[in-house]
């Protein structure tokens, strides 16, 4: 059963290489988990940024170098010299005390860089240590494995730090700052989103040695630097939340044959790439394979998936009141399109039994903005 | 957001182009704003990158850091910035006029106060930011700045406390005022993005909607309004054109570092001038659009808030706390919610469309007088006989006001109060009966034209009132608009004495 | 728009967003030249722009002064690595190239830079091969305590025991404390020498020490424009390590013999590639 929903999902892909998730696409999940195109796109290791760029709407995201070289730059400074910075921040924070320093780089395994080799490695430190046998604190980089929807992920989170006697705790390391204790509230919560992903791999990581979940903390310690300084401070973060949503979405990408079965039998995002690397196939016909997936769009997405701009040119190709966003849309209960809102206001369309209080509402909308704008008739009734 | 704003959206996609959400302008618009468009450096808070600030279209300033991560270039940027803006701030102060003072406050008070525009909200946090990095700043020390460093951190660090209350103007998004005004056929996010807002206003000549709208959205033909620059420029130019600032200033080579400079400016300017020249055009947009009666008095309490900061400036002033201490944040909160509450109702009074916003979900009304009790007198219970008109409005608005509600009236003369008396829905349409209670002179007989007469279209709303300043415990004697540093944590200067981003 | 196209302005503004938009249909088409030419083109019509606004040039006034770096005289002639192993000498213990940098520039004249160091590395365990212990010292990488590979980010002197050169899981923050102890001892050396005193660049990096060891750095109110007094870095850092210290020495040693098993290069440079099944028995 299951490797014939693979099969299906490698058809989706079609020829191209499977992208496997990262911290930051699982971290994404919770954006629109309701949006159907991105979880099959998603669940295939289909490359979004390639498909839509194909389809005619190339992405505009990508990071700055200077945003990179910032983020790099305060990591290596926390970590620098030991992590004496870091430790003089856990030790504020975490309240580690003077003997807890030990360090333990896993960023390689006596050179040996691959995520299985360093996984290993993370897995025999952190397991000896969440027993006792072994004493650790700060675990840099260590290589973290989960199986997301039958696919091993391998994810790095910036350090794990063990306080003895007590539990691992996700330290997430950003650039951006806290002042005076505040913190751009969306990033905090990308980056919680993120460190979830984090704490769900270590306590599965931790399973299968038979430990328990509570070894690793739903707290996550967010170091950033503090006001407009170099200088690290940390601050706990409840990630609670969002360790239990991240949690359902991962149980519905194993649910993901569901969404499949409803699909074509023969459709594909296979981009036909010849030798040369360039696309083949025809934007129209992958254009028109994308619309057999519903997509759920919405104008926050603009901000954070490659679809988004693809999804945008079809909600306004329909006018639906997607592209308004939600402030509009809830004033609009139960109706989709400008066409369907305005028709009914404009007494063009009839109303179906659920639509009647609606309709009476958007009739009397239209007939103030008429009134006060002094025209007649309905809402700008076509002339 | 109501069903009319909504149907003013949706009006705006099906014609693909913006179309009037209000009839007026509820902001104010100095004949002379000082437009700031601020660039930061991505990835790290308070590194500026650039700035065009001035007062008129023709006379930009274009102050360009050259090394945004060097915290002496970044300090000159503010001592550069801060003298435009203080400049501008002094040619507020020159002129008082009298004010019948209420209370202790100052019995005079400045003619103007100061406008600064920027782009986009993101413009208003770079300010913000700006003020808290520079107002706790010393001149003197290990780590010295200009002297108009600090003082632009407390002036800025004052605008943009101001613009977090409704209804003020010393400090507003351009965005935002557009927004205000004209509703589009995209969402609230998009209409953020300045090129595209005016692309739906006032697409360049010969372009659509349509175009201008992909346009901007295209960092090549429409660099961002910031303050981010886009992540494409940042590698392909920017990225290389600092390198080669920071490579001609090891090695000392005077030529080398003037045409690194001439190169960053040239190439800063290019992605500034866009949203310079937008700014402008968008001014000459909102300029056209009749400004609200009632914002003249709100511009009165700027005035007063202007004059109270500027007088307490001129005592001495100590730099605004870092955050608010527990009552005062309580106090704080309770001002913004009163001002939002006022700013709406004023808005509702002025302008038909907001009032019609509130119409469609009955938190207001307009309608016919269908019957007038326009002799009706009572005796109070002090014995005084008083007029107590009653009138029967018939309304086609789903109103959900209850008996006992308070309401004022745009279509009546200032004073104006009534109460409800009753409400009685009848098919399509409700009859609201209403008592006047006040405006009407001090008489028995109600002076003329202060009673709405059988016939008469009149609108009613809720009047937001007078409601008493909620009373907080005193934790010292000091007003808001001033702090102390007193209670401070004592490290208020380290910031100064490390590292910074010595970009080692 | 909102202008008459009478002004110049106006029909510059135009044309730099027609400019604008080719700019990007080119780009789109990938021809790269037509878009290098439009560019230029833009750049010219901006430029007229300026002139016509006359964009001024507010921040001349107060454009940070150009500071060409110091050169300082005296010792500036030697080669990389004798500055390099100068400073292990005076830390005597494992240090990242960036701390090799900054005590450098702390305490001794002539120019170190990381670029300069990185190079380095690669060349001493080829000059080691080529003709081993020709030279009185080599620059080596730190050895991991488990599997005795070599730990690149951290660099030691051959004369050094294999001991002092193991990396333990304790051994970052004492090599640490035992640096700052070091340079604490230096900048009271160089105050009690009279003349000039300890180098801002020296102070800048005690305090750097001081702020992240427990009770090193003064403190109370405006604590931060007290110096940091040596002796206090000195005792402070004592302190903590007394808290490790034991247990790194055990680590270290019981690595140390398993090294001793080791060929000559293998002891200096560490052992290829690490087999984790190894230590996987060993956990």
């Amino acid at each position: 059963m299951k490797a014939a929903v693979d099969e299906r999902l490698d058809g989706l892909r079609g020829s191209a290489p499977r992208l496997t998730y990262s911290a930051r696409s699982l971290a994404a999940l919770e954006n629109n988990p309701r949006c159907t195109l991105r979880a099959v796109l998603d669940a295939s290791g289909s490359d979004k940024a390639a498909i839509a760029a194909h389809a005619g709407f190339p992405t505009p995201f990508g990071q700055s170098p200077f945003a990179i070289a910032r983020g790099n730059a305060f990591e290596a400074l926390v970590k620098a010299n030991g992590c004496a910075e870091l430790i003089r921040v856990l030790r504020e924070t975490l309240k580690l005390t003077l003997p807890e320093v030990a360090y333990q780089d896993l960023n390689d395994v006596g050179g040996n860089a691959s995520p299985e080799v360093r996984c290993t490695r993370t897995r025999q430190l952190l397991v000896n240590t969440a027993l006792g046998k072994f004493p650790g604190t700060l675990y840099d980089h260590p290589m973290l494995r989960l199986q997301v929807g039958g696919h091993t992920v391998f994810l790095e989170p910036d350090l794990v730090a063990f306080r003895i006697e007590d539990r691992f705790h996700v330290v997430e390391i950003k650039s951006f700052p806290i002042i005076d204790d505040q913190a751009d509230p969306a990033q905090v919560k990308a980056a919680t989103t993120q460190a979830s992903a984090y704490v769900i791999a270590l306590r599965a990581m931790l399973a299968e040695a038979g430990i328990g979940p509570d070894a690793v903390s739903d707290t996550i310690v967010l170091v950033a630097p503090k006001d407009f300084t170099n200088s690290p401070t940390a601050a706990f973060v409840d990630a609670r939340k969002q360790v239990a949503t991240l949690t359902r979405q991962l149980t519905r990408i194993e649910r993901i044959g569901d969404l499949v079965s409803l699909l074509p039998e023969e459709l594909t995002f296979d981009l036909a790439v010849d030798e040369a690397g360039k696309a083949q196939r025809p934007a129209e016909e992958l254009a028109a394979a994308l619309d057999q997936v519903p997509a759920l769009y919405r104008p926050d997405c603009l901000s954070h998936c490659e679809m988004a701009f693809f999804c945008r040119s079809r909600a306004r190709a329909c006018a639906s009141l997607d592209v308004l966003g939600p402030t509009v849309r809830e004033q609009l209960g139960g109706i989709d399109t400008a066409t369907m809102a305005l028709g009914l206001a404009r007494g063009e369309l009839t109303a179906d039994v659920d639509q009647a209080e609606m309709a009476a509402a958007l009739r009397h909308a239209a007939r103030l903005r008429a009134e006060v704008l002094g025209q007649p008739g309905g809402a700008g009734a076509a002339a | 957001m109501s069903k009319v704003s909504a149907m003013a959206h949706l009006e705006a996609m099906e014609q693909m182009r913006a179309v009037p959400l209000t009839v007026f302008r509820h902001r104010r618009l100095s004949i002379k704003p000082l437009v700031i468009v601020p660039l930061t450096m991505a990835g790290e808070a308070g590194a500026p990158l650039a700035a065009m600030a001035g007062t008129a279209r023709t006379a930009p300033k274009l102050l360009v850091v050259d090394q945004p991560r060097n915290r002496d270039q970044r300090f000159a940027f503010a001592a550069d910035l801060g003298r435009i803006v203080m400049d501008y701030i002094n040619s507020h102060r020159l002129h008082r006029r009298d004010v019948t003072s209420r209370g202790d406050g100052p019995t005079s008070r400045y003619s103007d106060a100061p406008q600064i525009l920027v782009p986009n909200p993101g413009g208003i946090k770079v300010l913000a930011d700006l003020g808290r990095m520079c107002r706790f700043r010393k001149t003197d020390g290990d780590y010295p700045v200009q002297p108009v460093v600090p003082l632009l951190g407390m002036w800025l660090t004052f605008l943009a406390e101001s613009a977090e209350q409704a209804g003020t103007s010393m400090l507003l998004p351009v965005t935002g005022m557009l927004g205000e005004h004209w509703a589009t056929g995209q969402s609230v996010m998009e209409d953020q993005n300045l090129a595209s807002i005016m692309g739906w206003i006032a697409p360049a000549d010969g372009v659509s909607v349509e175009q201008a709208i992909a346009d901007a959205e295209n960092p090549a033909v429409c660099p961002p309004a910031g303050p981010a620059t886009s992540p494409e420029f940042d590698k392909t130019y920017l990225a290389p054109a600092v390198k080669r600032f920071d490579d001609a200033r090891a090695l000392g080579d005077p030529t080398a570092i003037t045409a690194a400079e001439t190169d960053l400016r040239e190439l800063i300017g290019e992605q500034i001038k866009p949203t310079w020249r937008l700014m402008w055009s968008a001014i000459s947009l909102l300029r056209a659009v009749p400004e609200a009666p009632r914002t003249a008095a709100r511009f009165e309490r700027d005035l007063a808030s202007f004059t109270a900061y500027s007088d307490y400036q001129d005592e001495g002033a100590l730099p605004q706390r870092k955050r608010d201490a527990a009552i005062g944040a309580a106090r704080r909160l309770s001002r913004l919610e009163r001002a939002q509450a006022d700013f709406e109702a004023d808005m509702a009074f002025d302008d038909s469309l907001v009032l019609a916003d509130l119409r469609s979900v009955g938190e207001a009304f307009a309608g016919t007088v269908t019957a007038a009790e326009t002799d009706r007198v009572v005796t109070t219970a002090k014995n005084r006989r008083v007029p107590r008109p009653r009138i029967t409005v018939t309304t086609d608005d789903p109103v959900r006001l209850a008996p006992g509600v308070i309401l004022i009236s745009p279509s009546m003369p200032n004073n104006h109060k009534a109460l409800i008396i009753s409400s009685a829905p009848d098919e399509e349409s409700t009859q609201i009966t209403v008592e006047i209670t006040g405006g009407m002179g001090r008489g028995v007989v109600p002076q003329k034209g202060t009673v709405p007469s059988l016939g008469q279209r009149i609108a009613y709303l809720p009047d937001p009132g007078w409601r008493p300043t909620p009373v907080f415990p005193e934790p010292d004697s000091i007003p808001w608009t001033h702090s102390s540093l007193a209670d401070e944590d004592p490290d208020t200067d380290t910031d100064a004495a490390e590292g910074w981003g010595d970009a080692d | 728009m909102v202008w008459s196209m009478s002004d110049p302005l106006d029909a510059l503004e135009t044309r730099i967003s027609q400019l604008r938009r080719a700019i990007r249909d080119a780009t789109a088409t990938g021809d790269a030249e037509r878009a290098a030419e439009l560019r230029a083109q833009l750049r010219r019509a901006e430029r007229a722009w300026d002139t016509l606004v006359d964009t001024d040039d507010a921040s001349e006034e107060t454009r940070a002064p150009q500071s060409a770096p110091a050169l300082r005289v005296g010792g500036s002639m030697l080669p990389a690595r004798e500055h390099v192993h100068r400073v292990l000498m005076l830390l005597g213990v494992p240090a990242a190239p960036k701390l090799i940098v900054s005590v450098h520039d702390a305490f001794f004249p002539g120019e170190l830079t990381s670029a300069k160091l990185s190079s380095l590395r690669r060349d001493e365990e080829r000059s080691y091969r080529a003709a081993p212990g020709s030279r009185p010292y080599y620059l080596c990488p730190a050895l991991a305590y488990d599997l005795l590979s070599p730990v690149r980010a951290l660099i030691t002197v051959s004369t050094w025991t294999v001991e002092q050169r193991i990396i333990g899981p304790l051994s970052p923050r004492v090599d640490y404390l035992a640096s700052a102890i070091r340079v604490a001892e230096a900048v009271q050396a160089a105050a009690g020498s009279g003349e000039t005193g300890p180098s801002p660049a020296a102070l800048r990096l005690l305090w750097r020490f001081a702020a992240s060891i427990p009770d090193a750095a003064p403190t109370g109110p405006s604590s931060h424009e007290r110096p940091v007094d040596p002796r206090q870095v000195m005792d402070a850092a004592g302190a903590e390590l007394q808290v490790h210290i034991d247990a790194d020495r055990a680590d270290r040693a019981a690595a140390g013999r398993r090294a001793h098993r080791l060929t000559d290069a293998q002891q200096l440079f560490g052992t290829p590639l690490g087999d984790v099944s190894k230590l996987e028995a060993e956990a």
